[in-house]
């Protein structure tokens, strides 16, 4: 499965969201952490990505959420098939 | 207005983790919690035929599971003997079942929920309930369970470039709701 765009973005604008979105998890390199900031600098629409981004980040840091694993969520299936 | 019908076998995937985070705010063991969810579960399996479709599927399961909650607080009441625990309830000026309260108040079972953090988490799981299951998975995956993007994309299928346009799309999504129903 090839998933050409992201929502019709202009190029540029595509790759800067795409390292933005690293960034949230620590995966960006310098360089692309510096073109998100020049690129954000012009851009209204990226820099409001980039913003809402960070407060999302934020916001499930703070919240701790706890999921069922695959494995625990298997043995529940596995329980209902009985 | 159409009635509702069940889908047992997606029940699992839909509302497993919703479930857990609801009952851990009430319950604040997380085995205790895994326990009452899948009882819930079997316990909608087995009465699916009283299902009227009146209310949504969700909606149902929760009835079960806030009597399961209960149920959880009833035994440990009469196991440990009601006098030590109808001792910590502020009752004489409130009225109402203890018990009821327990579960409706989450702020009053665990100190580790406020209130505020249990309506976030709920509606963050709103919201991770509204974009498509795939990408809700992944998101989770990625960011709430912190597995590598290697695990990741043997386990789902995808690409590193497809994992990172789904991981875009999810944030977007999920900001974009939590904007109307939480900033």
């Amino acid at each position: 499965m090839e998933i050409k765009n992201m929502n019709n973005l202009p190029r540029p604008c595509q790759k800067v969201a795409e390292f933005s979105d690293k960034q949230q998890y620590g995966e960006a390199g310098f360089w692309e952490k510096l073109r998100v900031q020049i690129h954000i600098l012009h851009c209204k629409h990226c820099h409001s990505y980039h913003i809402k981004n960070e407060e999302l980040t934020l916001l499930l840091q703070n919240h701790e959420l706890k999921f069922l694993s695959k494995s625990e969520k298997e043995e529940l299936k596995a329980r209902m098939a009985l | 207005m159409s009635k509702e019908s069940l889908q047992p076998e997606l029940w699992v995937d839909t509302y497993s983790d919703y479930f857990l985070y609801y009952t851990l705010s009430r319950v604040s063991d997380r085995e205790v919690a895994k326990d009452i969810v899948s009882e819930t579960f079997l316990a909608g399996l087995k009465s699916k035929a009283n299902f009227e479709g009146r209310s949504t599927e969700k909606t149902w399961l929760t009835s079960i599971l806030n009597r399961k909650i209960i149920d959880h607080y009833r035994k440990i009441n009469s196991n440990k003997g009601q006098a030590e625990v109808k001792m910590n309830y502020a009752g004489e000026d409130q009225e109402g079942s203890w018990l009821e309260e327990q579960v409706a108040n989450a702020g009053s079972t665990s100190a580790d929920f406020s209130i505020e953090n249990k309506e976030l988490g709920e509606a963050i799981l709103a919201c991770l309930e509204q974009i498509h299951p795939k990408h809700a998975e992944i998101f989770k995956m990625k960011t709430l369970q912190n597995y590598d993007n290697d695990v990741i994309c043997k386990e789902m299928g995808i690409t590193s470039s497809n994992l990172w346009v789904i991981i875009h799309r999810a944030r977007k999504a999920l900001a974009s709701c939590l904007d109307s129903s939480w900033f």
